[in-house]
C-alpha cells in the first residue's frame, strides 16, 4: 500500500469492507442455518465498533510516508482484523436484521465504489484535453 | 471467503429443513400406525442438528482467522423417540390386547404441526440469506460500470 497510488485510499477501504460485508454476510448464514442446532451459539463479526473508534481518530487523515514518522492508524487495519465472537443463541429476528442490513451496505458501498471509479475515470479520459 | 461459501452454508441448512420436514411428515403420516416390523406401533423419529465446518474445495487457499468459526448445518442422526406409547381402550381394535388396550405411537399431532411451522420458517430464513448472497453477488459484478 503506497500512498503514490492512484488509486487511493478510500478505494482500498471500499474493497476491506465489502468483503468483511461477504465475510459478514457468511455469518449470518451459517447463524440462519444453525437456528435449530442445539447448543449451537450464534456468532457475530465485530469490526464496526474498531473501524469507528480508529476512524474517530482521525487515523484516515494521517499517512505515514517516512518511517519516522509518528505511527499512523489505519482504518484498514481495523477492518482486516475482525472478530467472531459467540453471542448467545440464535434469534431470527436479530439475524434476519443484520442481513439486511448488511446486504444494504453492501450494495451502497458497492455503487460508491463505482462512484469513485468513474470518477477517476472521467480523470483519465477528460485530463488531457 | 465469498458468497459461494455463504451460498453453501445456507444450501446447508436448507437441505437440513428438509430433512426436517420429511421426519416430521412420516410422523403426521403414521401417527396412527399401530403395526411395524418390529411388531410396536409406529416409534415417532427425531432428528439431530450439528453445526459442521463448510466443506470447501478450496479451503487452502480460504484458511484464515475464520476457520471454524462459520460453520454449515448437518442433520447427523435420526433417533427414535423413547417416550410412552399411547394406549387407548378398543377392544374391537384387531391389534388391542387381552385386555382390549390399543397401543398407539407416541405421536403428538399439535407438537409434530408445531415443528413442521418452525421448519418452514427455518427454511424461509435460509431462503432469505441465500437470496440475498445471490443478490450481493450480482451486485459485486456492478463495481466498475
Amino acid at each position: 500500500m503506497t500512498v503514490t497510488n492512484p488509486i487511493d485510499r478510500t478505494v482500498q477501504l471500499m474493497r476491506d469492507r465489502l468483503s468483511l460485508g461477504s465475510l459478514n454476510h457468511e455469518v449470518i448464514a451459517g447463524n440462519l442455518a444453525n437456528m435449530d442446532t442445539p447448543g449451537y451459539q450464534a456468532r457475530k463479526l465485530t469490526f464496526e465498533e474498531s473501524l469507528r473508534d480508529v476512524m474517530e481518530n482521525g487515523g484516515l487523515q494521517m499517512v505515514g510516508t517516512n518511517g519516522r514518522h509518528i505511527n499512523p492508524t489505519d482504518a484498514g487495519e481495523a477492518m482486516r482484523a475482525p472478530e467472531v465472537s459467540a453471542s448467545g443463541p440464535v434469534d431470527l429476528d436479530t439475524e434476519m436484521t443484520r442481513l439486511a442490513q448488511n446486504s444494504v451496505e453492501y450494495m451502497y458501498m458497492v455503487t460508491l465504489l463505482g462512484k469513485k471509479l468513474s470518477l477517476l475515470r472521467t480523470v483519465i479520459d477528460e485530463g488531457g484535453k | 471467503m465469498d458468497f459461494k461459501t455463504a451460498m453453501r452454508i445456507s444450501g446447508s441448512g436448507l437441505s437440513a429443513d428438509r430433512a426436517w420436514v420429511g421426519v416430521t411428515s412420516a410422523n403426521l403420516a403414521n401417527a396412527k400406525t399401530t403395526r411395524t416390523e418390529s411388531g410396536e406401533p409406529y416409534r415417532r423419529r427425531t432428528l439431530i442438528y450439528e453445526a459442521v465446518p463448510v466443506a470447501d474445495p478450496f479451503g487452502a487457499e480460504l484458511a484464515s482467522a475464520m476457520d471454524g468459526e462459520v460453520q454449515g448445518v448437518k442433520v447427523v442422526e435420526v433417533l427414535p423417540d423413547q417416550r410412552q406409547f399411547q394406549e387407548a381402550y378398543d377392544p374391537s381394535h384387531p391389534d388391542a390386547d387381552d385386555n382390549g388396550i390399543v397401543r398407539f405411537p407416541n405421536i403428538n399431532t399439535a407438537e409434530e404441526m408445531a415443528n413442521l411451522v418452525s421448519a418452514s420458517r427455518s427454511y424461509q430464513a435460509n431462503v432469505a440469506a441465500l437470496d440475498t448472497a445471490k443478490r450481493l453477488a450480482l451486485k459485486a459484478m456492478e463495481i466498475g460500470k
